[in-house]
């Protein structure tokens, strides 16, 4: 699969060929990052959530723009890991000296820190407040196109408007702890 | 809420499905690399245990067959009839030295009749260990009657079907310095024949007069400053064999090789490796045949900038070496006959190496190359030649 075709499937709206590229990715790209990762000081754990922070990055940097296709979607991916991997570790305190360091080759650090954006930051971290039953209902709907009467059905309500009642009152309570 | 902000929402809740779609496959990944790593490691083992095993059956066949074509693994001699025209006692040898014109040239004259009795030799002669054995070639009149003597040596008459008998018609008695031979190559009747035919000859056990010896990660590897990959998977492991032609002992014995090697890389400029050479060489010259074998480790350095392509290194490490080998040894002429020690010899010396390869890939796992390397021991061995490799990368 060439990177014009990993980047159309990872920017699609269809859920089925966003998951075929995150499939691919994972298949072809997560054994070196877990292995960088292992060798500096990380567990499996680290690296799982490195990668999945590298791959939002990745396709935030697509929809920006700021992806440049000079290089491989492999080695961008790779070295955005790096990077939030470094990160973490200098957020931990870790002894950095023995780390491989990473080239600068695509300045992933400047980019990364000018992306993440503050308000971004705000809202993910209000998410994570969010009770776990409504951080699940938010996805399902508005990331997994499920419908109203999935909803219903997963957490046996009476009513699809009640499904619907319950998907709005989450909405409101992240925004209301966003602002 | 206004529609900057819901969209930053919607950023984060597609973030945190993307997460959560991850998370899953990630697991799967998880699984699946353990249990790759479980058949790794059993195929590993498996491999490892095979190559020990061939490793150690090619040493045992090796040296077993070399004992076997060995005339003199229990001592010999061989008795070349010959019709000669002075009194000649060839002055024991060393094997590495060149033999006096005269030898030289009585060698040449029975060299063919001896490549034909080496294949008898092996059968024939006399595995007790007891002592020298003579050879009629049948090309000439038949072997003068011989006193019976102290030891056992062995009379065989190749020019006719007889079996090899254990004859006392052989006195092992002590030198020829007396015998007396006529310009025509008989022996006067007056003379002591039993004084006049025997050589003592080096036991296979080293002693008596044997000549004495001391004797090829994803893009992690991508490289500094360049955007070509080194190693396109993180293979740290590699196994090469080869073959090649080599010079061995002091270079007069060539030898096909064989060369086993297992290397591990801890940078994409440095290796470490453990190999094992065996060399078999089926005679040349003094050499009736010999087998060696060297082990060691090797040290190496990329000296050029490696690609993923091209690896050019050097070598350095300790090695040992053992080689077992037989020769002939003194010649003799008794009764108008050439009579030829072959000595079997082995020896094991500690050494360094030194070699120099290249290294060229054909796939991500798969490489040729070639390489010129030499021993040097102790005991002032050597073994150098070339060997071509093909190698696997896991």
């Amino acid at each position: 699969m060439t990177d014009t075709q990993l980047i159309e499937l990872l920017t699609s709206e269809d859920n089925g060929l966003r998951n075929k590229g995150f499939s691919y990715l994972v298949e072809r790209d997560y054994e070196p990052v877990l292995s960088y990762v292992k060798r500096n000081s990380g567990n499996p754990e680290d690296a799982k959530d490195i990668f999945q922070e590298g791959l939002i990055a990745l396709i935030r940097n697509i929809h920006n723009q700021s992806f440049r296709k000079t290089s491989s979607l492999k080695s961008y991916l790779y070295s955005i890991c790096k990077n939030l991997w470094l990160q973490e570790l200098r957020k931990m305190n870790r002894n950095t000296a023995e780390i491989e360091t990473s080239t600068s080759e695509h300045d992933l650090e400047r980019n990364l820190a000018s992306e993440f954006d503050e308000k971004l930051q705000v809202v993910r971290d209000k998410f994570n407040t969010l009770g776990e039953e409504c951080q699940k209902i938010l996805v399902l709907f508005y990331y997994k196109k499920k419908s109203m009467k999935y909803l219903q059905e997963l957490y046996q309500l009476g009513s699809t408007q009640a499904a619907k009642n319950k998907k709005s009152r989450c909405l409101k309570k992240l925004s209301s702890l966003v602002e | 809420m206004d529609r900057k902000e819901f969209e930053v929402i919607m950023q984060v809740i597609q973030e945190e499905g993307i997460r959560q779609e991850l998370g899953q496959m990630i697991d799967q990944k998880h699984a699946g690399v353990q249990k790759t790593w479980l058949k790794k490691t059993i195929w590993k083992s498996i491999f490892g245990v095979a190559l020990v095993s061939v490793t150690a059956v090619s040493a045992y066949w090796l040296l077993s067959k070399n004992k076997e074509d060995a005339p003199t693994t229990t001592s010999g001699q061989v008795i070349v009839k010959q019709n000669l025209t002075e009194e000649t006692r060839q002055t024991p040898k060393s094997y590495k030295k060149d033999n006096t014109e005269s030898s030289t040239k009585d060698r040449s004259d029975v060299q063919g009749s001896l490549g034909d009795w080496q294949s008898d030799i092996a059968t024939k002669t006399d595995k007790t260990g007891a002592g020298p054995m003579t050879i009629n070639t049948g090309k000439s009149e038949p072997l003068e009657e011989i006193k019976p003597g102290s030891s056992t040596p062995t009379q065989v008459d190749t020019g006719s079907d007889e079996d090899i008998e254990p004859s006392s018609e052989v006195d092992s008695t002590d030198d020829l310095e007396d015998t007396q031979v006529n310009e025509d190559g008989s022996i006067p009747a007056d003379s002591d024949t039993s004084a006049n035919t025997t050589i003592n000859i080096p036991n296979s056990d080293g002693q008596g007069d044997t000549v004495a010896s001391d004797s090829t990660l994803a893009r992690d590897a991508v490289d500094q400053g360049s955007d070509e990959p080194i190693e396109k998977k993180n293979l740290k492991w590699d196994f090469t064999t080869g073959i090649g032609y080599g010079f061995v002992s002091t270079g007069d014995i060539r030898c096909l090789t064989l060369n086993n090697e297992i290397g591990y890389r801890f940078t994409h400029r440095l290796y470490a490796s453990v190999h094992g050479n065996f060399g078999k060489s089926y005679g040349n010259g003094d050499i009736v045949n010999a087998s060696f074998i060297t082990g060691g480790v090797y040290m190496h350095c990329s000296v050029l900038k490696p690609t993923w392509k091209n690896q050019l290194r050097i070598s350095a490490g300790p090695a040992l070496y053992t080689i077992s080998h037989t020769y002939r040894g003194s010649s003799n002429v008794v009764n108008g006959q050439i009579v030829w020690d072959y000595i079997f010899e082995r020896r094991r010396a500690f050494g360094y190496s030194i070699a120099i390869e290249d290294r060229y890939a054909v796939t991500d796992r798969i490489f040729v190359g070639a390489r010129l390397y030499t021993h040097q021991f102790r005991n002032a061995d050597i073994v150098s030649g070339a060997n071509l490799n093909f190698g696997y990368k896991f």
